[in-house]
């Protein structure tokens, strides 16, 4: 919470100063693919991307067909741990998911 | 007769001719076994428990990761292998069926096992997009790979109609 003070605040020049690398994570956040393979059910896979991300039926479904009919989609993004933390949760599930930065 | 309904306390009631459900059982206890196996050269293994980097510049954080998730990662699945075949041995057959009843958190497990039995014997049977799964015969052992399959569109199926649109 903030209140009257009287310490003098030294505001930072750059964003960079004020955040330092979390800014540039920022800028470039992490996403989380996943790849397609021949035995997980495309039913199954909209499922999955329903619970695990409360996507409605439509977006899943059109992640799902990207999936299958070009070999991977982007399902999440943002911080690194975010998307580690995705990616062990579609693990479980058994779907086929990496991270990277988003380049 | 249907495969799966749900019982008055909506919870998945699961029905099973008596030697369906001993197959299912003997699936998961052959991947259990799968799963067990010593993780070089084992594609039942790579396939489960894949990397989550594929940056080969993000070695320490994938090392970090594994062992951050792995140890829990392969215990839920086992237990979830082993619940699925203790519901299903414990099951009193009536007749020729057996009905079984899952909770919500239980058939959450369910469906997770039932997939990983796929997969596990997907990879075990080196299956690809260009496995031909028409006309496939009982001796065949992709049978219970087509099988299970079915089975597990089915369930699919059903709990998507009870998911919101």
């Amino acid at each position: 919470m903030s209140g009257a003070g009287t310490e003098t605040i030294t505001i930072p020049d750059t964003v960079e100063e004020l955040f330092g690398d979390e800014a540039t994570s920022a800028e470039r956040p992490w996403i989380v693919i996943v790849w397609d393979d021949p035995v997980n059910l495309m039913s199954y896979v909209v499922l999955v991307f329903q619970k695990l991300f409360n996507y409605s039926r439509a977006k899943a479904t059109r992640l799902m067909l990207q999936v299958h009919n070009e070999g991977k989609a982007v399902v999440s993004s943002g911080t690194r741990e975010k998307c580690e933390g995705d990616v062990a949760r579609l693990h479980a599930h058994g779907l086929w998911a990496t991270l990277q930065r988003d380049d | 007769m249907d495969l799966f309904t749900r019982d008055d306390r909506g919870r998945l009631v699961v029905t099973l001719h008596v030697l369906d459900a001993q197959a299912l059982v003997a699936v998961a206890a052959d991947v259990r076994e799968l799963l067990q196996a010593p993780p070089d050269g084992n594609p039942v293994a790579a396939r489960l428990f894949p990397r989550a980097y594929t940056d080969p510049t993000e070695e320490d954080a994938e090392r970090e990761w594994q062992e951050l998730v792995h140890a829990d990662l392969a215990l839920g699945k086992l237990a979830a292998l082993d619940e699925l075949r203790s519901r299903f041995e414990r099951a009193r057959p009536a007749g020729e069926l057996v009905h079984v009843a899952f909770e919500a958190d239980q058939e959450e497990r369910l469906l997770l096992a039932l997939n990983d039995m796929r997969l596990a014997l997907g990879a075990a049977l080196g299956v690809t997009a260009d496995t031909d799964l028409e006309h496939v015969a009982p001796s065949d052992p992709h049978y219970l790979f087509v099988w299970l399959g079915a089975f597990e569109q089915e369930l699919v199926e059903f709990l998507l109609e009870g998911m919101p649109g």
